[in-house]
């Protein structure tokens, strides 16, 4: 007998695990082609023997692009009201966007041109970057506006959020452990050939998780919300001038781009530190993801946690731990030795859970930011709002890994030693991951702790107000059709 | 909430109390040590780089001194540095002859003394309690340096033998120990069918390596007195002399210098060349090889009036230059290799067993740097805690691992794997 769909009251399927499923699955996607971007450095400065301030520079160039290219794909999309797509429009965008990424990933790290003169080595990481970068947008800009549209419930949208740190934490840890016990040598150099290989069966396997999500993920809100009749038109430096009056989304956006100063910019100088100061890369990736454990544990009470003290509270908490953890990482005496090993996985293990209490609701922080943008200015602007914390963080993930990079210059990272520093170098390294992961840990207690302000109590109020205008403005369209009827 | 949040707060105070505990080096005055270069941290792959890892680890403070070469100068390090009451002294030798004045002085203010990555006499080691030697054992190092000696002559054969009399006339800078093992262990392979070598006239004969003269081998142990010895034999006969041994890379670069003064083994084309086979200490060759790079000479440019054949042979010198130039490039650090993948070739820079020629280094990589490095740091170690100088430094045969470490008395040999071309 054939099992029978449970419906809402809109006729819609009622919200459920394969909703959660299928936003992770899209994460998951999502980090599959973003997953290796931590790679690229150590790729293009130790074996394409790119100079390493040149790469913190192109890295720079190309950030330029992504900063016009986010908010441009994020107007499209918002103005994209016209036109119907079968699925909607999110799922249409990233759909295109999925197909691009089964090579734009590999592109990233083409291998022939090691040897080739270093303009059209410069030529080859500019136009693989931007390729990949295109199509990322395309699918991850309208990914994030998906939450906002799938439920309107907060406990949803709470699952939802935790659903999506699943999905990333899966792709991102995957290849995280895998990796480099593949694409390193037993000196803890790094293979290029394999790295290239290892892109194009990500992008098969997100290009899989893309259709999964696509396939499973049903519309329940909808996607062009106009809250006054009169419809407004358009104004980016307006959209601009409210997303800076949004503290809830300055506030996520800030502990966002902390979260990836540690996460993208200390990301090369931790592969440093692995490959010189413990020389053993290859262990890297089970280090960072016996880190994850207390994520992990944490997922599945997220939403109990949140129900009970609050996301703000909750993640607040967080960045205090990963401040405390960060602290003495920074301090205490990490040797190069297992000893050492053992105290920088306790303190990454603390500072984790920190940051991954934050990571769990983040998204559906910016999901409520979305709500607040609609609750005081009478927008939702989702795709703009969204597309700016993502030009935000994007910029942490552009700008700090090229800072860092020219940091680890100045403190005598050399390219041409490759895998092997001297132990000098070695040992800064092991400073500046620390010193980046109080940093970003810094950050993230400043964007929750001072500058987001929806509470526990705030939000309840909001979304209180913005059920009542809606409904209410259900009823009157509702009231509307009925007299145009007549 | 309050309550989980002091927890925390709590748990993560006694782990920064737990973890800062212990904090601050282990001795109270420095640590001396002496290379016999320069004594700067270069490259990454050298024994000064892995030193200061160990010592790390270690938590011993120190301070790096540099003899550049210069016997005098690092008995006089070593002398400042008891002066001024080191907590131990570590000494990499400019020459094994200066090691018994620096025992001498240290023992009268009971300061331990360990020599590393220098063959030193063992009576002098055993001299005074508180001296260890750490170093290569030494007969895997005759053995990787006598089979790759063999290697090189059935391969050079009809370029080596210049006085063409069948046999190679060489000569020995240093102790003697390692080059007479090393000699043996290439004559055993000479004497086998497989290293029969090819004469000018075609003959298949069992070549064998003979002293040049066995009155004046080993009587030369400092880098400077052993490229004027070689400069003396030149002089006398430049074709007396098919092949050199030292066991120190600053006596071959001494000995280089004395060859190159007579016009061989230089980087030009059709150079004369004698091959030294020796044992590194040194790391830096980076600039001393680059700096020898083949140049495009200013008399192959061509000029006016020069005739067809002339510009043909030059445009050909030209080209073999470059050859030699884009070859010098990819190879100039290693030919032979043992526990050295080929993608660390560019790298790869520090050599224990060399061979010079043509004014191009090659070499073999058998050094575990890290495994003396960390020997000589416990051995420090130990003496600061007043434990016994060599608690827990033999290790055990481990699979995957390069080198294991054998204590004998107050030796201490790193031993390496069996080489494998």
């Amino acid at each position: 007998m054939k099992k029978k769909k449970i419906l809402d009251a809109n006729g819609k399927r009622k919200f459920g695990i394969v909703d959660s499923l299928a936003y992770a699955a899209g994460d998951f996607g999502c980090n599959m082609s973003f997953a290796l971007k931590g790679t690229m450095a150590i790729f293009w400065t130790q074996f394409m023997r790119m100079d390493s301030i040149l790469y913190a520079g192109l890295l720079i160039l190309v950030q330029i692009w992504d900063a016009i290219n986010d908010p441009l794909i994020g107007t499209i999309i918002d103005n994209d009201k016209k036109r119907k797509y079968k699925r909607g429009k999110f799922l249409a965008y990233i759909w295109l966007g999925s197909l691009g990424l089964l090579v734009a990933g590999a592109l990233c790290f083409i291998p022939w041109v090691k040897n080739s003169e270093p303009l059209v080595k410069a030529i080859v990481f500019v136009a693989g970057y931007i390729l990949w970068d295109a199509f990322y947008t395309i699918a991850n800009v309208p990914y994030g506006s998906l939450l906002s549209v799938i439920s309107n419930d907060p406990a949803d949208r709470a699952s939802l959020s935790a659903w999506r740190s699943i999905g990333s934490m899966i792709g991102n840890m995957v290849p995280m452990v895998i990796l480099p016990m593949i694409i390193y040598d037993s000196n803890n150099n790094i293979i290029g050939e394999r790295v290239f290989i290892a892109a194009l069966i990500m992008g098969v396997a997100g290009f899989i998780a893309f259709q999964f999500m696509i396939r499973n993920t049903v519309i329940r809100v909808e996607e062009n919300v106009t809250v006054s009749e009169a419809p407004q038109k358009f104004n980016v430096i307006k959209a601009m001038g409210n997303f800076m009056k949004n503290r809830p989304a300055v506030g996520a956006t800030v502990a966002a781009m902390g979260m990836f100063i540690g996460m993208q910019a200390a990301t090369t100088a931790v592969t440093v530190m692995f490959q010189s100061y413990f020389k053993n890369v290859a262990i890297s990736g089970i280090v960072t993801m016996f880190a994850m454990i207390p994520i992990v544990a944490f997922t599945p009470l997220a939403r109990k946690f949140v129900v009970k003290y609050g996301k703000k509270e909750l993640s607040v908490v967080g960045a205090i731990c990963s401040v405390v953890a960060c602290a003495i990482m920074l301090l205490a005496p990490i040797t190069p030795d297992g000893k050492g090993l053992v105290i920088y996985i306790l303190c990454q293990l603390i500072n984790s859970l920190g940051m991954g209490v934050y990571s769990t609701v983040s998204w559906s922080m910016m999901g409520d930011a979305i709500d607040y943008n609609e609750w005081k200015f009478g927008t939702r602007e989702e795709g703009t709002v969204y597309s700016l914390h993502s030009f935000f963080r994007k910029l942490a993930q552009g700008i700090g890994p090229s800072l860092a990079l020219v940091i680890m210059v100045a403190l005598g990272y050399s390219e041409i030693n490759a895998g092997n520093q001297l132990f000098s170098v070695a040992l800064n390294m092991r400073y500046l991951v620390a010193a980046l992961y109080l940093f970003a840990a810094v950050m993230q207690f400043i964007g929750l702790a001072l500058i987001y302000n929806l509470d526990k109590k705030t939000l309840a109020r909001m979304t209180a107000d913005l059920n009542a205008l809606h409904g209410a403005n259900a009823t009157e369209s509702a009231e509307n059709g009925e007299a145009d009827a007549q | 909430m309050k309550r989980i949040v002091s927890l925390i707060l709590i748990a993560l105070l006694t782990l920064s109390v737990f973890i800062f505990t212990g904090c601050g080096a282990i001795n109270k005055s420095e640590v001396s040590i002496l290379w016999s270069g320069d004594g700067e941290v270069k490259v990454p792959n050298s024994l000064i780089n892995s030193m200061d890892r160990a010592m790390y680890i270690e938590n011993i403070s120190y301070v790096h001194y540099g003899a550049n070469g210069d016997a005098a100068e690092q008995i006089k390090q070593a002398k400042a540095a008891i002066d001024k009451g080191c907590s131990a002294l570590l000494v990499e030798l400019v020459s094994p002859m200066s090691a018994l004045e620096i025992v001498n002085a240290a023992k009268e203010k009971d300061i331990p003394v360990v020599f590393f990555n220098t063959l030193v006499d063992k009576a002098v080691v055993e001299s005074y309690d508180k001296c260890v030697s750490v170093f290569s054992a030494i007969d895997t190092v005759a053995d990787v340096q006598g089979q790759i000696i063999a290697d090189y002559v059935k391969a050079n054969f009809k370029k080596l033998d210049a006085n063409t009399d069948g046999k190679i006339n060489y000569v020995a800078y240093g102790t003697g120990v390692i080059s007479t093992a090393a000699v043996k262990k290439a004559n055993e392979l000479l004497a086998t069918e497989d290293y029969t070598v090819q004469t000018a006239d075609k003959k298949k004969i069992n070549t064998s390596i003979v002293f040049y003269d066995s009155t004046n081998i080993f009587s030369t142990l400092a880098p400077i007195a052993a490229g004027k010895a070689q400069a003396e034999i030149m002089e006398k006969d430049e074709k007396a002399i098919e092949l050199i041994v030292t066991e120190s890379d600053l006596v071959a670069l001494d000995v280089l210098c004395a060859l190159q003064d007579k016009d061989y083994n230089t980087n030009k084309l059709n150079t004369h060349f004698i091959p030294i086979f020796t044992v590194g200490e040194e790391a830096d060759y980076k600039a001393y090889v680059l700096a020898g790079r083949p140049e495009i000479p200013s008399d192959l440019i061509i000029k006016d009036g020069d005739s067809d054949k002339v510009i043909k042979q030059k445009n050909k010198d030209i080209k073999k230059i470059a050859e030699l130039k884009e070859y010098y490039e990819k190879n100039v650090y290693l030919v032979d290799l043992t526990y050295v993948n080929e993608s660390e070739l560019d790298e790869m820079i520090y050599t224990t067993i060399n061979v010079i020629d043509s004014g191009r280094i090659s070499g073999t990589v058998i050094a575990d740097n890290d495994t003396i490095a960390v020997s000589v740091a416990k051995i420090v170690r130990n003496f600061i805690k007043g434990n016994g100088a060599l608690d827990g430094i033999a290790s055990k045969v481990k699979d995957g691992e390069v080198a294991t470490v054998v204590v004998e008395g107050s030796i201490v040999s790193v031993r390496y794997k069996a080489y494998t071309k």
